[in-house]
Order: structure tokens, then C-alpha cells, then sequence
């Protein structure tokens, strides 16, 4: 993996396992499985600012890292369509993805589909979707076949041997627009990620008081740069 | 609030606090440099002399004596005598005459101040009587100095007092001691010639108490000025705010990630 700048070195893949930054990370990850629902075998998370934060793309990877170290395979989502990154993070190249399973007709969004998009990561057990390559509005896009992209995402996970998985969703700022709320919709966690000294009470406030009136099921709080 | 909670704030805004106090240090930096530098701001000598003045006794009567010597020496005190260029002159003058006197006391090139200009020996000079008796104080940057005018007061007083008071009298009295017994002779002589130089604090003392209370004013208006700057901030700034602000629980607490060559930070 080439590393470009701070923000690709803040992958736990290049810490050391017992380092504060990996442990505060497993501790996250840890308290998001207390809450798990144990009958439910396919978990779905989302993690979204209120508003642009430079790290949150970092949040998702690395929770994702943590989880698939944790044995349970793992799809990481890249959902923010108006500045996607996480290909990058990964040193992958530009590819389709998330945004092109949403363009697809109805018919041909499968199990199968989703597993053409994916891509395998350095880290075993995590896959990618990628944000994709489609030009078109990402509310739009959002909008109209999430839920059945979504479920099959799911269901892709359903057939491995355990049968079980996670699915992380990088998120857009939920200010921005509609698009965390409508992913937020669809998962069975949504986490709000603040940055201390970056976060002020009024976009946070908005952005909790956004999600609930889309009834997501906002669990908790990660705290950012502490 | 708790006083953690408050002691976080002033750290947090410990930059406005450090840079209220540091500009007001500077400023007071400055002025203690020029109290230093200004001699007699901060530490100063005085010394005194008592002068009886008053009527020589007629034959007419001591009581009349008494009574307009009190009254001479009141003017002594309350009229602007000692702050006049007049005499202040004089004194100067009586300064250089008495300079053999004042190198034989305090050696050759004595640190006597800004002595040749009256208006110094004006502001120095200060007295209180009591009876017919005149202490006249001179407080002055150096030691030879505050003498060497003492001593001039003395002197110009013993000889030219008349000159001065004789408004007072101006009929009855007479300047010339003569052996004409009918006028009375309005005189001054030296009761306690100039004591010996004590240390006093100097005229710009109590700016020094004035410096430090601006110090502590301006780490205040810091403090306040910080507590103004978080009340201000909208930001969020630890998790007790989010948690407050949001009523959810706190699921993690991510720290900077460490920079490039600390991996086992």
C-alpha cells in the first residue's frame, strides 16, 4: 500500500495492535456488538457526521479492519457518493461500485451482482463496494433501489459458511442532504461520529434531530480526536 | 459546573489568559523600568530642620510676641513660601555657596541631583508647624542632596525670613535687627540644624502596589475574556458536551492518530 499522507498511515493495518489508536477502536467495535440483536446473523451499521469531517472515511475503515480481524466477514459500504475515498484508503484504483449497483435495473440487482462490484482488501475478511463510477445525483441515485441493494448485500453475506457478517456504511454528512438519513433508514445501527474541537452542538443537535425524524435507529456516539 | 469543568475551560483558553497577562507584563515591565530609572520614584532621603521664627519681644509685651509668632509661623507653613522661585532660588543659590561644607561631608563630586533648578527644591520641600517652631522636610533623590537643601532652608531662613514675612507685620515689624527697641525685629533662627539623611519611600512608591494590582486585573480580565471565548464557541469540545447535548451514550473515544514513524504510539 503507498502511503501519501497521514491520512492513509491512520489505517490500523499500519499500527501496532496494542497502540492506543487500535485499542480505542476495538473498544468501539466492542460496544456496537453489545448491542447487537444475537437472533440476527447479518448486522448492518452506519457511521455518520453531521457534517464534513476529514477523518470519517479513516472511522469507517478502520471499524471495518477491527471487525473483519474479529472473523466475521465484512462488506464496507462506501456511501458517500459526493466525496468518495475509501478506494484510495485501500490503495485501490478507481472502479465500479455502490453508485453503478444503483443504476442497475431492478431485475439484475442480485447476490451475484454485488459480489461482481466487490473488491478484496489487504485485510482478509473485508471486502469493499466502493463508491462506483455512475455521474448521477447521489440523492437521486439513493433514492430509488437502496433498500434492494442493501438486501443483497445482505443476503450475499447470508451465504457464506457461517452465515454471518457485518455491512459498514461510510457515510455522507448527514447536513449535506438527504443521504445519510435514507441509508440510515436501512441499517440496524447508525453511530454519529463527532470531532472534538470540529463538531459545534448546533450541527450536531440538527444532525440527531435529522436522523430521528427518519427514524433511524441512532445507538451512540464516537468521539473523534480526543 | 463543576470546578474541574472551570479549570478545563482556562486551560483550553490558557493562550488569551498568557496573552492579556504577557501584553499588561509588558506594560508594567516598562513603567517599573522607568519608576527604576527615575531617581528618587522609588526610594528617596529626607531631612529636616526646625526654624523658631517669630518678633523679637518688645518692651511692650511677650504675650503680643508669642501670639504673632504663632501667627508668622502659620503663614510659614500655608502660604506658598517654600514653593515660591524666590526663595527657592535663593536656596539654590545658598547650595553652591554651601558646596565646600557639602563635599566636606560627603566628599569630592556629591550626588546632589537636579539642585539648580528651584522648581525640583519647590516640589521637595514640605513643613508642619508647631507653636513658633517651623520643621521644614526636604525629600530628595540623594542623600547629599536632601542635606545640602535642608541646610540652604535653614540658612535662607535665618537670614532673609523678614524678607518674605513681612506682609504679615509690615508696620509694626522690622527687618533690620537694630538697637531701635520700639520696632520689633522679625526674625528665624535655627533651632535643629539638618538632620541626617533618612530613607523614605520615594514619591512614585505606591505606583509599584498600582503595577501588581494591574497585573492581577489583567489575568481576571483574561479569565473572564476566556470564559467569554467558550461561551462563544459553539464547538464540541469533550464528551460530557455531546453527551449533554445529545442524551446518547458513548460508544468510543478515537484518539489523533499518531503521525508517521510512531507506530507504537
Amino acid at each position: 500500500m503507498s502511503i501519501r499522507s497521514q491520512e492513509h498511515v491512520a489505517l490500523l493495518t499500519d499500527y501496532d495492535i496494542g497502540s492506543a489508536y487500535s485499542a480505542a477502536y476495538y473498544t468501539f467495535y466492542a460496544n456496537i456488538r453489545f448491542n447487537w440483536n444475537n437472533e440476527q446473523r447479518i448486522h448492518t451499521l452506519l457511521l455518520a457526521p453531521p457534517a464534513h469531517y476529514m477523518g470519517q472515511a479513516t472511522v469507517a475503515a478502520n471499524t471495518a479492519i477491527v471487525a473483519a480481524r474479529s472473523g466475521i466477514p465484512t462488506i464496507l459500504v462506501d456511501a458517500d457518493l459526493r466525496t468518495p475515498s475509501l478506494e484510495q484508503r485501500f490503495g485501490l484504483d478507481k472502479r465500479s461500485g455502490f453508485s453503478d449497483l444503483l443504476k442497475e435495473a431492478e431485475e439484475s440487482i442480485t447476490a451475484e451482482k454485488v459480489q461482481e462490484h466487490l473488491r478484496e482488501t489487504f485485510v482478509a475478511g473485508l471486502r469493499l463496494l466502493s463508491a462506483g463510477t455512475a455521474a448521477e445525483g447521489p440523492t437521486l441515485l439513493l433514492s430509488t433501489k437502496l433498500q434492494l441493494v442493501v438486501r443483497q448485500i445482505s443476503l450475499l453475506l447470508s451465504e457464506t459458511e457461517n452465515a454471518t457478517g457485518v455491512v459498514i456504511f461510510n457515510s455522507p454528512p448527514v447536513l449535506v442532504g438527504p443521504d445519510a438519513s435514507l441509508v440510515g433508514t436501512l441499517v440496524e445501527q447508525a453511530v454519529l461520529t463527532i470531532g472534538k474541537g470540529h463538531t459545534t452542538r448546533t450541527q450536531a443537535k440538527q444532525a440527531q434531530e435529522q436522523l430521528e425524524r427518519a427514524h433511524v435507529n441512532l445507538v451512540g456516539i464516537v468521539m473523534l480526536d480526543v | 459546573m463543576e470546578l474541574r469543568a472551570y479549570w478545563n475551560i482556562i486551560w483550553r483558553r490558557a493562550w488569551l489568559v498568557i496573552l492579556v497577562v504577557g501584553v499588561m507584563a509588558l506594560y508594567v515591565g516598562y513603567q517599573y523600568y522607568h519608576l527604576r530609572k527615575t531617581p528618587g520614584a522609588l526610594t528617596a532621603y529626607r531631612s529636616d530642620v526646625t526654624i523658631q521664627i517669630g518678633l523679637a519681644a518688645s518692651p511692650n509685651g511677650a504675650a503680643d510676641s508669642v501670639i504673632v509668632s504663632e501667627a508668622l509661623a502659620d503663614a510659614m507653613v500655608m502660604s506658598p513660601i517654600l514653593a515660591s522661585k524666590e526663595f527657592d532660588t535663593e536656596v539654590s543659590h545658598q547650595v553652591a555657596l554651601d558646596m565646600p561644607q557639602i563635599v566636606q561631608r560627603y566628599g569630592a563630586n556629591p550626588d546632589l541631583g537636579d539642585w539648580q533648578n528651584p522648581g525640583a527644591i519647590g516640589g521637595a520641600l514640605s513643613s508642619v508647624h508647631t507653636h513658633s517652631l517651623v520643621t521644614v522636610s526636604a525629600t530628595w533623590s540623594s542623600q547629599a542632596g536632601a542635606w545640602a537643601i535642608t541646610n540652604a532652608v535653614g540658612e535662607v531662613s535665618a537670614a532673609h525670613i523678614c524678607t518674605y514675612l513681612n506682609y504679615v507685620v509690615p508696620k509694626e515689624a522690622s527687618c533690620a535687627t537694630t538697637t531701635d527697641t520700639t520696632t520689633p525685629a522679625l526674625t528665624a533662627r535655627v533651632i535643629s540644624a539638618a538632620t541626617d539623611p533618612a530613607k523614605v519611600p520615594g514619591l512614585s512608591a505606591s505606583k509599584q502596589t498600582l503595577l501588581v494590582i494591574l497585573l492581577l486585573v489583567a489575568l481576571l480580565v483574561g479569565i473572564a475574556l476566556a470564559f467569554l471565548a467558550e461561551y462563544l464557541d459553539d464547538r464540541i469540545h469533550n464528551k460530557d458536551d455531546a453527551q449533554l447535548l445529545l442524551k446518547l451514550p458513548i460508544y468510543g473515544e478515537v484518539p489523533r492518530a499518531p503521525t508517521v514513524g510512531r507506530k507504537s504510539a
